[in-house]
Parts: C-alpha cells; sequence; structure tokens
C-alpha cells in the first residue's frame, strides 16, 4: 500500500511511501481516496496492480519553439565567440507564463556575465513577476542588458534570422543568436491518463479545470491531484509552493479519510441496467462498476453528495440511504401497508395510546428491502412491525409473502449474530381490522411477540 | 492534541486554524479588530456572465467555519505584545480591553497578521483625498455594490455624476523606489481586470482603459492576456501615465504612448488607483519577538526550521499573494503541524 502514486515525475518526501509510475505505462484505475487500484505495466512488460492512498499525476508540458532555429529559455547558451548579439524574445504569440520571465532572465543575466563584450538585447511585452524575478530584473538591467518592450508590428524576424524593431524613436536590425520563450502545451499523453483515471479535462487539453473549488491542486476527483505542467503554463509559477502544500495535505488527509456527506447513495443493483450514465455523469468520479454484484457503485469516500447520478439514473436505481442518527425516543417502528393496515389505523379510536410508536405508511409490505430494515435497526429502532396484506389480497400481488420471506431472514441472520430474536416482526391485516390493529399494537408494545 | 495560538483572523490565520481545529487541537485566533476578514473589507463578486475566478466565495465558507467551529475560540480587539519561551512551551503576553494577560501553555504559534494597502499608508498618494473623482480600487468596490439600485438611473455608480469613461492606473505602491515598494504586488493587475470586465458588463457604455506596465497572471486559474482584454472591450495602455491634470470637464491623464513615440492626453471622470500590497508596520515588532528575518521589502520570513522552533508564518506576511494561495498557505501550515503531531508530540 503506497501512500502517493506519482504518474509522471515524482517527488521526494521524507514521510510519504511514494511510487512513479509511468504515464504511459498506466492501464487502468478503480477505487478511491485511501483505496486507489492502479494496473500499469511494469519495465519488464509485466502488469502489476498497487494500491495507494492518493495520486499526483506530475507529467511534464511539452514546450514548443514560436520559430523554427532558435534557441529556447531552456536550452543552453549558446557559445558567443561567432555571434555579434544574443536577442532573447518573450511573449511572441501571447503572453508567455511567468515561469518564463524568470528563465529568461535568469539565462540573459548569465549570458551577460559570461560574455561581457556582447550586447544582450531582451524583447519583451509584459515581464511577469514570481520568485524573485523582482530582484532578477533589477540585476540584468543593472549589467547592460537592453530591455525593449514591443507590440504586435512592432518586432519582426525574417526567415533569414534578421530581427527588426521599428518604433516611432528607435529603429533596430539585429543580427544575432535569437532565444524565444517556448509556447507549454500538454504533454502527449496526458488526455489519455485523465480518461483513465476519469478526470475532466481543463481548455487548451490541460488538467485544470476552470472552477475556484478546485484550486490549488486539486482534480474533480478526491485524491487525485494534478501538478506542474499538468496543470497548465500558469501552474509553473507556484510549483515548489504547490508541491510541498499537496504532499502535506495528502499526509494530513491519509491520516484519517472521512467521508465528505453524510448520507449515502446507493445503486439498487437489481435495477441497475448497467448503462454507465452515472459513472458519465458523475462530476467527482465516484462511481464504478461493481464486478460482483455486476451493477454500478457509489464510492463513498469520493462521493460529494451532488446527486446528479441519481437524477440522471435511467432506471431510478439511484436512491440516498439517510443516516439518521436521530433516535426515536421509545425505540419502536411500525411500517404499515397503505392498502391494509394504514386503513384500519385511520379507522382506529383512541391512537393516542400510540403516540409513543413511530408509524410509518408503506406502498407495499413488499417494498421493504433487507438493506432497509438493518438501516432502521441500526439507526433508530430497537423493534420494528411490518404491517401487510393477506395474501392474495395484496394489491401488488405478492407484496405479503416478499415481506414474510425477508423478515424471517432478517431474523435468522440476527439470531445468528447474537443481536436479539424477533427483533423484526411481520403481520397481515385486513382495512377494517381496526380493532385487532389496536390490540396487536398493544401487545406488541409490551414486548409481546405472540401477536 | 495542542494548544496553538493564531495571530491574525485574515484568510491565512483562518484557514490554518479550521484544519487545526478539525484535526482536534485548541486554537485561539487573537485578532486586532472586532470581526476576522483582515484586509478583505467588503469585497463583492467579481462574476459577470460567466466566473472571474475572484475566489471570494471560498474566503466565505472559511470564515462562517472559523466562527462557528468550536475547536476555535476568537479574542477580538487583541493584541500580542510579549512573548516567552517556558520549558516545555510557550507563552503570549495579550492586551485586550487595555488589561494585560497571559496564554500560557502554548506548543505552537502561528503568524498571519497579512499586510497593508498603500492606500492605508499615510504616505498614499495625496490627489486621492483632493479630488474626488481619484479613487483607490477598493472604493469603487463600495460604488458597485449599489450598483443594483441604480442601474435604471442617470447615476449608477453613485458617484453624483455618470462618467463616460473609466481609466484604471496599475502599479501604485508597487515597482517603485519612491513608494518604498520596488517588488510588483501581484495581484492589482488581476483585480483590475476582474473589476473593469464587471463594469463593463453593467454598463458597455462607459469607456474603460487600463494603464499597467506589465501584465500579471490572474491568479490560479485566470490568466490575463491581450486577447482578453480585447475581447472584453477594455483599453490598454502598456505605461504608466506621467502626470494627471484635475479640470473642470474632468482628468486628463498625460502619458507616453510608445507606439507613437509621442506625448498624448485621454480625459476620464473616473479615475481608478490600483493598491499595493505593503509590509505591515509591525513586522518589526515580530521579527524581535520571535527572531525572524526582516527581508529588504520589510516580509518576515524564519530563520531556522518552522518545524523545530513551532512559530509559522502563513499568508501575506511573507510577501504578496493572492486569496487562493493565501488559503493553500494557511492550510499548509495547519498540515505541517498536524503531520508532526502524528509523528512525535511537540516539545519546546
Amino acid at each position: 500500500m503506497y501512500d502517493v502514486v506519482f504518474i509522471g515525475d515524482l517527488i521526494e518526501s521524507p514521510t510519504l511511501k511514494s511510487l512513479k509510475v509511468d504515464p504511459e505505462l498506466l492501464l487502468r484505475c478503480r477505487g478511491e481516496i485511501g483505496d486507489f487500484h492502479l494496473t500499469y505495466k511494469d519495465g519488464d512488460g509485466k502488469v502489476r496492480e498497487v494500491k495507494t492512498g492518493t495520486i499526483v499525476v506530475n507529467i511534464t508540458a511539452e514546450r514548443e519553439k514560436p520559430l523554427p532555429g532558435v534557441l529556447s529559455f531552456e536550452d543552453d547558451l549558446p557559445e558567443g565567440k561567432e555571434v555579434d548579439c544574443l536577442i532573447f524574445i518573450q511573449d511572441y504569440q501571447t503572453i508567455s507564463p511567468a515561469i518564463m520571465s524568470n528563465r529568461g532572465l535568469k539565462m540573459a543575466i548569465s549570458a551577460a556575465k559570461k560574455f561581457p563584450e556582447i550586447q544582450v538585447y531582451y524583447f519583451y511585452r509584459s515581464m511577469r513577476f514570481i520568485k524573485d524575478n523582482d530582484r532578477l530584473f533589477e540585476e540584468a538591467r543593472r549589467l547592460g542588458i537592453l530591455f525593449l518592450k514591443y507590440e504586435k508590428g512592432n518586432l519582426v524576424i525574417s526567415a533569414a534570422g534578421e530581427v527588426s524593431y521599428n518604433r516611432e524613436d528607435i529603429s533596430l536590425r539585429l543580427e544575432g543568436k535569437i532565444l524565444m520563450a517556448p509556447e507549454i502545451k500538454p504533454a502527449e499523453g496526458l488526455e489519455r491518463v485523465a480518461r483513465i483515471l476519469n478526470l475532466e479535462m481543463g481548455p487548451a487539453g490541460f488538467l485544470q479545470v476552470e472552477n475556484v473549488y478546485l484550486q490549488s491542486t486539486l482534480s474533480g476527483r478526491r485524491g487525485v491531484y494534478i501538478l506542474g505542467g499538468s496543470r497548465g503554463p500558469t501552474a509553473y509559477s507556484n510549483l515548489v509552493e504547490e508541491a510541498e502544500y499537496t504532499l502535506n495535505e495528502i499526509g494530513f488527509l491519509l491520516q484519517d479519510i472521512k467521508p465528505l456527506v453524510n448520507d449515502r447513495r446507493e445503486v439498487d443493483d437489481q435495477k441497475c441496467i448497467l448503462c454507465y450514465t452515472c459513472y458519465r455523469i458523475c462530476p467527482h468520479g465516484a462511481i464504478e462498476r461493481d464486478e460482483e454484484l455486476d451493477a454500478m457503485k457509489v464510492l463513498n469516500l469520493a462521493c460529494q453528495g451532488c446527486n446528479a447520478c441519481i437524477s440522471h439514473c435511467p432506471a431510478s436505481a439511484i436512491s440516498i440511504v439517510e443516516d439518521n442518527n436521530e433516535l426515536i425516543e421509545t425505540g419502536l417502528r411500525v411500517l404499515m401497508c397503505e392498502n391494509s393496515a394504514r386503513t384500519a389505523w385511520e379507522r382506529m379510536a383512541g391512537k393516542d395510546r400510540f403516540s409513543d410508536l413511530k408509524i410509518e405508511t408503506i406502498p407495499c409490505a413488499g417494498s421493504i428491502k433487507k438493506e432497509d430494515i438493518y438501516h432502521y435497526l441500526r439507526n433508530s429502532a430497537d423493534r420494528l412491525l411490518i404491517l401487510g396484506c393477506f395474501e392474495e389480497s395484496c394489491k401488488h400481488l405478492s407484496g405479503d409473502r416478499k415481506a414474510y420471506r425477508i423478515v424471517n431472514e432478517v431474523n435468522e441472520r440476527l439470531k445468528v449474530l447474537n443481536l436479539g430474536e424477533n427483533r423484526v416482526i411481520f403481520k397481515r391485516l385486513a382495512p377494517r381490522m381496526e380493532e385487532d390493529l389496536a390490540g396487536l399494537l398493544s401487545r406488541w408494545k409490551e414486548g409481546n411477540c405472540n401477536l | 492534541m495542542s494548544k496553538i495560538a493564531v495571530i491574525g483572523g485574515g484568510i491565512a490565520g483562518s484557514a490554518a486554524a479550521v484544519e487545526l481545529a478539525r484535526a482536534g487541537n485548541q486554537v485561539t485566533i487573537i485578532e486586532k479588530e472586532n470581526k476576522l476578514g483582515g484586509n478583505l473589507k467588503d469585497y463583492g463578486c467579481k462574476a459577470v456572465d460567466v466566473c472571474t475566478k475572484c475566489n471570494l466565495c471560498l474566503v466565505d465558507d472559511l470564515f462562517s467555519e472559523t466562527t462557528e467551529s468550536a475547536g476555535i475560540e476568537i479574542l477580538y480587539q487583541t493584541r500580542v505584545n510579549d512573548f516567552k519561551r517556558n520549558p516545555g512551551s510557550y507563552s503570549l503576553g495579550i492586551e485586550r480591553e487595555g488589561r494585560f494577560q497571559r496564554i500560557d501553555g502554548l506548543d505552537y504559534i502561528v503568524l498571519a497578521t497579512g499586510f497593508t494597502r498603500w492606500s492605508d499608508l499615510e504616505t498614499g498618494t495625496p490627489e486621492v483625498s483632493q479630488d474626488k473623482r481619484i479613487i483607490w480600487a477598493s472604493e469603487l468596490e463600495g460604488l458597485m455594490k449599489k450598483r443594483k439600485d441604480h442601474l435604471e438611473t442617470e447615476d449608477p455608480l453613485a458617484l453624483g455624476y455618470k462618467p463616460e469613461s473609466v481609466v484604471f492606473i496599475q502599479c501604485n505602491g508597487s515597482r517603485s523606489i519612491q513608494e518604498k515598494a520596488r517588488y510588483c504586488s501581484r495581484v492589482c493587475c488581476g483585480y483590475s481586470y476582474r473589476m473593469a470586465r464587471v463594469l463593463k458588463y453593467f454598463f458597455p457604455e462607459i469607456k474603460i482603459t487600463i494603464f499597467f506596465m506589465d501584465l500579471q497572471e490572474g491568479g490560479y486559474l485566470q490568466d490575463i492576456s491581450f486577447t482578453n482584454l480585447e475581447e472584453a472591450g477594455i483599453n490598454y495602455l502598456n505605461c504608466k501615465p506621467v502626470r494627471v491634470e484635475g479640470k473642470d470637464d474632468g482628468l486628463r491623464i498625460i502619458y507616453e504612448d510608445q507606439r507613437k513615440g509621442a506625448v498624448e492626453e485621454l480625459l476620464t471622470q473616473l479615475l481608478v488607483l490600483s493598491e499595493g500590497i505593503h509590509p505591515n508596520q509591525d513586522n518589526e515588532h515580530w521579527s524581535m519577538l520571535f527572531n525572524l528575518q526582516l527581508d529588504d521589502h520589510g516580509f518576515l520570513s524564519s530563520i531556522e526550521d518552522e518545524l523545530k522552533t513551532g512559530i509559522f508564518l502563513a499568508g501575506t506576511i511573507k510577501g504578496p499573494k493572492d486569496i487562493a494561495a493565501t488559503i493553500s498557505d494557511g492550510r499548509n501550515v495547519a498540515y505541517k503541524i498536524i503531520n508532526q503531531q502524528k509523528l512525535q508530540p511537540a516539545v519546546r
């Protein structure tokens, strides 16, 4: 079990157990925060599966030179002997991200120091300030680097590599070595990784989705973080701080992973038609296929409770299970079928005798599932009484038989587990049996199981 | 569980306090004002037809969590004036309602006292108080808050007149030796850009121009480009004006147009000045009290490993940061403390 798996470059951490997986070798991701299962090919081509608490996508972005034949701000400095001047150009196509101001300034300063006899020009449209760029900018100017601001049309680079700069008051034609800020483009394969991890893509093919809540390195999926070049060009501005923050947050989160919402969403495996609508619709990657049940399932630690899956499910198979921790004082709950017992209840006199019972109406005794019963017993009721119809007078044909079977199974299970006997009782009743109802309710209230 | 004092109830302090309390620590926020929020004042949402990622919604959640958290005690109108290292713990001397008290048995101290606006400093631009048509960016915020009531009137911005044009000037109190801030405050470009977009959205007929020296990134999620500005219908001039003259028909902004290489002028009825981020004047006090490094600009940094000293710096006390970065920084401090607690109990 790893604390964090890095897809792309690994960042060392003294406290987190981490693993690096090559993005190209990643095959599959299942599970949720605290328990992701990643499948990948290792170096020998063998398919492996690892478990990890969190995932960090940290894939370096591609760099693209704006023009062929020029050097980039990230290349090595040229040998100075054969050139007349060095020409740095930033913001050529669009304003370069702040990290390029940083790289360009540093490179221009080392060039000016290395070749004091060569004039260094620096063309830019907007100097951007991160880290110590303020100081570097000052230092560069002191070293005699000529900074010239340009606007579209001011600066022309000919096919032969001649740079001309024209302003009303200045006109320059320069021949020298050109160094340009590269454009930052998403890494090849980033989209594939996003698909495997079930992450939404942001603008321009990067992973940063334009949403205020997804800051600073959060993806839409809990426990999956996006860092640096995977996020986008501006993500390089605070890369060091963000990496530190992300790892600290992971260390903190893994100490105790709590669900984000109090009530759970559950897929009824009998209804699910495996259409994957919920999988596609879930903004938080909180749904996957349960292989055993052959139905979709909601990952409860990943779920953020938006209910999009519920409203979009064409089979109405997803519902909220409320973890209602409110205890009912008596702990006695009665579920009445609306076709029989409920009518009897309406006709019954002296209802105040049973004001301590929590009475609920259900459409049919057969609509009660085992999970519902366990849920009632766990959260609110000591004992449960289910009142349905007589055999062959069930409006829904077999509700009473279903309820009878289920209640027996639950009681057997509870007995095996030593959780008490006859805690759930199913009883048949007709709409006109209001007196019988009064009698059985008072007996049941007293703890008598022989109704 | 540790006893932790957070000095300053702004964004960074609250972000740290919420996480620390959530992990079961006993947190005391010491706030000099009578409410949380620090420099945020009464900022409003900057959405147009889309969100412009001003990050304000993140902050509202944060402050309500802070006041509702059972593990956080907030001492308002309280100042810290003494710090002592007792065996095994720290002690702070505080002044509250004229009385001196001590908070003893502290395991950690988080210092998050933020920054001062250039406009709040006495050295601020005097023209602003002399001419009503020159305002600080945050004052425009106040005017725009009223926009809903005034949209249909002749006086939509509650200025007493309707401006035909609004001019923003960036880099006030930043990148200037005279203004004692040689650095870029980094947040004002994004702030003015958002403000200009809101203004343009509600009053498309108002002509808007932004003067800036260099256009900065607008935060984690909003890169600003010339194309963005053009699309939003905002004019821009890549320079800082030379002079502003107040005339009866408006303010004359005199600037050097680099495109033409000539001195030009622009007439406007409202001039909005950006407010740079400046170090707090009490940073020197903190540096002596807690043995911290005061940098050339007046911001603070730790000399020793914070995990060893137990004294952490969070947020803009260390230098300019935007809202999202400040929240992250505050939380990061909390996570560092909590992760250390897991490894070993703090012994001072």
